[in-house]
């Protein structure tokens, strides 16, 4: 068992939801394991979560535990949330005394799986149903508050949200960098630690850092550190003329844009958005394109130079209408609105 | 369904015994008295005479103990003299995801028939043939109306069962089979009405029937029955008890009138705003209520007061927090649970909340940690919904934000 700690990195991401104490992963294993047994030994029903990003991690853990039930006489059946999303008419159907379900799949069953949860929940106590739910982050938001009564009679949520350190763990340490969303200035701060983390741990010519800097320069920016978000964005920057990513180049260029404009020097944010815009249009980036002339826009109203903020706004609710891109045209809208009051 | 209840002498049993989910069966002794016995003022309202067969609202926080006090009032010696108790949960017998005033009608009269009959009596001949004669035209229509076969050939019983099960079904199904009794609703209340008058006078007691689990539809559908059917659901002639959401049993449009309204507070812990006071009754009272199920040896004092201090005065929250807590005890290799492990009950719950709080929750839950006051209900009644505020009553009602996320707020 020890040998899962040894090929994961823990990204430390539940600092992000302030469980500050974080123990090993075979302690969690093992914490796992011996409820479902314990729930066995008592009769008891169990719904359990556990939370994870990377695949490779969840059937490493999985592998695990079902190993631990299976010393103790139980067995272990997986379930695709997808195919069956009446879980609890499948557990009812199923169970044998000893069965441990573990469920995968959640969004895949989504909502249909959702309903069936939240108003048969008492099925699945009253047949004894020992289940885990693997879950990400996203898919526990969506049980939370959409499955109220079903959340509400979980018995733990356990936390496995490392990432495999072999080449596979790519594509969760990508979603990872490139997430800027956060709800609250605490987990912006406690992103932009783990970022930084990460980031030092990597070497520079990996396309992940290049992720990571922007990201790192977005929130930032969102906390008001402006100067540091420039230092951040001109890195990526660097990076991405380096590999030759045009798409990227256009994006950090509209990033300085908004820090410059954000600490007050709006004719040097302008001059960014120049050089964005022209990227965007080389390489018919309309999303892009539309979004430097919106902060185009931006700018010349701060400003004050109200007919030229109008005419670009236009010419990006334009582009926003024909690429449907709903963020474009609402930021539009609305400031041609308050502009034009 | 727990099946045995022992005061657990070590943290493995208690673990068992904190088991969150089961309402607790009449007589159990893990049964807390609250103050003031707030069940007692609808016991008596039921027992009091009535000129018309009165209809009450009850409600409460999620996991407060309202089946488990449902389940005492059903089981009272007193009520069980003045009356033939129908109890039922809409969650076994309709489809709380798509539920309106004619599937709540339909299984009172439903659970009333097969209840009765269940316990072994038998409705009068005349009655029957009318019932018969109402199943055939429903029938008839339904055969008609839809292609479904409908012939139900097992009598009344089945009938009633497979109609149950019918707006459990499917969408389409269901729809006909409501669109088919909708119209015809008086016809429905009248048979209620005479199955109930023929029971009342076989038993020579008054029928109440005590409905749980109203609260779980969902809010828009709730509000639907309780704002704009509260007509045809207090049309049958006997006593009923229906329960409530929380989130709209405050609001103006349900206009129940206030003595058919009953409340299961929360217990009090702290008076209104002052968090760091302390009511020794309803640490008293929480106490009792984890001492009923573990010996007191198993936590420690300061373990204990974080513990019912972070259950916010919400027996299943309680619950909650002390068995995770004696997980956490048990993983240490501890026989005694301490104040660390309740504080990593208390974390996990925290975070739990932080999934599904939206980020204009904050400041609602800002404003409310601050002045503990009520301001639009509509604001606060998906948290009221969630548990992330909590509704407190004294001379006065007022709310507060779930202990655990106190921490949260404050430092944001």
């Amino acid at each position: 068992m020890m040998r899962l700690g040894a090929i994961y990195i823990l990204l430390l991401l539940s600092l992000l939801r302030m469980t500050e104490i974080i123990d090993p992963i075979e302690v969690r294993v093992s914490r796992l394991g011996n409820y479902l047994i314990r729930a066995h030994k008592y009769n008891k029903a169990s719904i359990l979560f556990a939370l994870y990003l990377s695949e490779y991690v969840r059937a490493d853990v999985e592998k695990e535990i079902r190993q631990l039930l299976n010393e103790q006489g139980l067995e272990s059946l997986g379930v695709d949330a997808g195919e069956y999303k009446d879980l609890p008419s499948f557990f009812s159907s199923r169970s044998a005394e000893g069965t441990v379900f573990f469920v995968h799949s959640m969004e895949k069953g989504f909502p249909e799986a959702l309903r069936y949860l939240n108003f048969k929940r008492e099925e699945i106590i009253d047949h004894r149903v020992k289940a885990v739910f693997w879950v990400t982050d996203k898919e526990l938001t969506r049980i939370g508050n959409e499955a109220p009564d079903f959340f509400a009679f979980r018995n733990r949520v356990i936390e496995f949200v490392e990432v495999p350190l072999a080449e596979e763990r790519r594509p969760a340490v990508v979603e990872f960098a490139l997430e800027t969303e956060y709800r609250s200035l605490d987990e912006i701060k406690r992103s932009i630690k783990l970022k930084e983390t990460l980031l030092s741990e990597l070497s520079k010519d990996d396309e992940i850092s290049g992720y990571l800097l922007s990201s790192l320069g977005i929130l930032y920016d969102q906390i008001g550190s402006y100067k540091k978000a420039i230092e951040f964005h001109e890195q990526a920057l660097v990076i991405s003329k380096e590999i030759g990513d045009r798409r990227g180049e256009g994006n950090h260029l509209g990033n300085l844009g908004n820090a410059y404009s954000h600490l007050g020097q709006v004719e040097k944010a302008i001059e960014y958005y120049q050089k964005a815009l022209v990227i965007s249009k080389e390489i018919g980036d309309r999303r892009g394109e539309g979004a430097d002339l919106g902060n185009l826009g931006n700018a010349y109203s701060h400003l004050g130079q109200v007919e030229k903020a109008i005419e670009y706004y236009e010419q990006a609710l334009l582009i926003g209408k024909e690429i449907k891109d709903p963020r474009i045209i609402n930021f539009c809208e609305e400031n041609l609105k308050s502009i034009k009051s | 369904m727990q099946e045995e209840f022992i005061i657990a002498e070590d943290l493995d049993l208690a673990w068992s015994n904190f088991e969150p989910f089961y309402p607790l069966p009449a007589n159990s002794p893990f049964h807390v008295e609250r103050k003031g016995k707030p069940l007692n003022r609808l016991k008596r309202a039921l027992l009091r005479q009535h000129r018309q067969s009165p209809k009450y609202f009850f409600s409460g926080h999620r996991g407060c103990g309202k089946s488990t006090e449902l389940n005492r009032l059903a089981a009272d010696s007193k009520i069980n003299e003045k009356f033939f108790i129908v109890k039922y949960s809409v969650k076994e017998v309709c489809d709380v995801n798509n539920l309106n005033y004619v599937d709540v009608l339909f299984s009172i009269g439903a659970q009333l028939y097969i209840q009765y009959i269940d316990s072994g009596k038998e409705l009068k001949p005349e009655l029957i043939k009318q019932l018969e004669g109402w199943k055939h035209s429903i029938e008839k229509i339904s055969e008609k109306e839809t292609s479904i076969e409908a012939s139900i050939d097992g009598g009344l019983r089945t009938f009633f069962l497979s109609v149950l099960a019918r707006i459990r079904s499917e969408d389409t199904t269901r729809k006909t089979i409501k669109e088919i009794i909708e119209p015809r609703l008086s016809d429905l209340i009248d048979k209620i009405n005479l199955i109930i008058a023929n029971i009342e006078s076989n038993e020579k007691k008054k029928v109440l029937v005590l409905i749980d689990d109203l609260d779980k539809p969902r809010l828009e559908q709730a509000k639907e029955i309780f704002y704009n059917s509260q007509t045809p659901i207090t049309q049958p002639i006997c006593h009923i008890v229906y329960t409530v959401p929380i989130s709209i049993f405050f609001t103006k449009e349900f206009t129940a009138i206030r003595e058919s309204r009953f409340f299961l507070p929360n217990v009090k812990l702290h008076s209104k705003n002052d968090r760091n006071s302390k009511d020794e009754e309803g640490y008293g009272l929480m106490g009792q209520f984890i001492f009923h199920r573990m010996k007191a040896r198993l936590i420690q004092p300061d373990a204990l007061d974080l513990a019912i201090t972070m259950g916010a005065g919400v027996f299943r929250e309680t619950a909650h927090i002390i068995q995770i807590a004696a997980d956490s005890a048990i993983e240490n290799d501890r026989d005694q649970i301490i104040e660390e492990d309740v504080k990593r009950a208390e974390r996990e719950i925290r975070s739990d909340f932080r999934r599904i709080l939206k980020t204009e929750d904050y400041a609602t839950l800002k404003e409310i940690c601050m002045d503990n006051e009520i301001k639009g209900i509509d604001k606060i009644g998906r948290l009221l919904h969630n548990l992330s505020v909590l509704e407190y009553m004294n001379d006065e009602t007022w709310c507060d934000i779930h202990p655990t996320l106190v921490e949260l707020v404050e430092n944001d």
